[in-house]
């Protein structure tokens, strides 16, 4: 859900601005202090291997089509804070070159699918991780957990952040949001999962790449 | 090929092109909160906002049919926002009917698109970077956003031709085949991504890339874009103003 300019009021997208900019000024001070050189490249290509990703189609039944996030792949993949990176970036792209998603709610989207989908997603997914034991199996169950809440809670976001605004009321919205999503969550879970496995059955050495 | 309209017109050789890209980035960023902050019942300063846009886009030579064409971009999000409005008990500020609410939204969401659109196709990504690289942007930052915008396009064609081959061979089988067909399509974007990656670096550093982005013409800010930009806000603080 990459929400225009107009849907929510100053003080929101205000307050989502200065979060999501203090967040990505966070996030690349310790990536600049904990990566080689060589990686900001890799992480300026893996944010166009999301984008790319995002644009492919999944028919779903009735002639629509669905599209994968992302966000909680990126993030087991590079680390959290890379995978919040790279989210940024492709929402920033998108706004500036498909106007998909407003400018002076950038933040309030950053927030939404940089912060809740990728860096909480990924904490979750490691969470869950702990909580089970690490054996490959767990590892792609909470790869699933991870992918569905940061599905549902970036929705949720969303909602809440339309409701403050007053741009709609956060009885109806709020439940619409997190069911449809609710339902969405499920294939991303599931692509996630399978993309990883995937990984882990070609390339297993590129899960073992450094984290931030 | 669907990426073939990114900056297709922003090479063109007019003023509003020449001009330096933090003039029509701060121009365009102080333009979207005006109209953001503009309230719903003044008509007639949308109407005039609209007619500043399309005077640019004139100025530009950008062709308005283009512009309109990828306006249409917002229609999902305000036919969401439809579908909420008659849950609406009653208008957040109790003084606005549900139709300014709809026309509220859908007025500000579009203007804004339109600005964009104008900025975007009389300014080409790299100089807009550059641009924000000179508002003191973290230089990691600018240097991820332009690596990802020129494997942006490559990246594309590669989805492209995965996704045509997926078409031709059916497209179809049982959802979990699809799920499976799908997921393995971005699996294998991922490794081929990341090995692409690896030589991307050894090359550019083999060329000499020292991390710093290189303008044929760089811009600077001249006295005709502070003339102009004058001009610009003036315009729209007395269309806020007067009318």
């Amino acid at each position: 859900m990459h929400i225009p300019d107009g849907f929510l009021d100053p003080k929101t997208w205000i307050t989502f601005n200065i979060l999501s900019a203090s967040g990505i000024t966070f996030a690349l001070n310790r990536i600049k202090k904990q990566i080689e050189e060589k990686s900001i490249p890799l992480i300026g290509v893996m944010a166009a291997f999301i984008f790319a990703a995002q644009m492919i189609n999944f028919p779903v039944a009735g002639g629509t089509s669905g599209h994968f996030m992302g966000g909680v792949l990126a993030g087991i993949l590079l680390g959290p804070l890379t995978g919040f990176v790279v989210l940024s970036t492709v929402l920033i792209i998108q706004c500036f070159i498909f106007q998909d998603g407003g400018l002076t709610v950038l933040g309030a989207n950053i927030f939404n699918m940089g912060i809740i989908g990728s860096v909480l997603g990924t904490y979750l997914y490691r969470f869950f991780f702990k909580l089970l034991g690490s054996n490959k199996n767990n590892s792609l169950v909470s790869a699933f957990a991870g992918a569905w809440f940061s599905i549902v809670l970036a929705a949720i976001s969303c909602a809440v952040q339309l409701a403050v605004s007053g741009t709609v009321p956060l009885i109806t919205a709020l439940p619409a949001m997190a069911g449809i999503h609710a339902l969405i969550g499920i294939g991303e879970g599931i692509i996630t999962v399978l993309v990883l496995s995937y990984i882990q059955r070609v390339r297993p050495d590129l899960l073992e790449v450094q984290k931030v | 090929m669907r990426h073939d309209f990114i900056d297709k017109y922003s090479g063109l050789d007019t003023g509003i092109h020449h001009l330096d890209s933090r003039t029509k980035f701060l121009g365009s960023l102080f333009f979207i909160i005006v109209i953001v902050l503009t309230p719903p019942d003044k008509f007639l300063q949308f109407v005039l906002f609209f007619l500043v846009l399309v005077s640019l886009m004139l100025m530009s030579r950008v062709p308005l049919l283009y512009v309109f064409k990828r306006s249409l971009v917002i229609i999902p999000f305000v036919g969401l926002f439809i579908f909420f409005i008659p849950f609406i008990k009653r208008s957040p500020s109790a003084v606005w009917s549900k139709g300014l609410l709809i026309w509220n939204v859908f007025i500000k969401s579009y203007l804004a698109v339109l600005s964009l659109i104008v900025l975007t196709s009389t300014t080409s990504f790299h100089r807009l970077l550059a641009g924000l690289e000179k508002m003191k942007v973290s230089k990691i930052f600018i240097l991820i956003l332009s690596f990802m915008y020129r494997y942006l396009f490559v990246l594309i064609e590669e989805v492209e031709q995965m996704e045509r081959a997926w078409r031709s061979k059916g497209y179809s089988g049982t959802l979990g085949f699809k799920i499976r067909t799908f997921s393995q399509i971005i699996g294998v974007l991922f490794i081929r991504t990341y090995e692409k990656a690896e030589r991307v670096y050894q090359s550019m550093l083999s060329r000499g890339f020292s991390g710093d982005i290189r303008i044929l013409t760089p811009d600077g800010i001249k006295s005709k874009d502070i003339i102009l930009i004058s001009i610009f806000s003036i315009m729209i603080i007395i269309i806020r103003r007067i009318f």
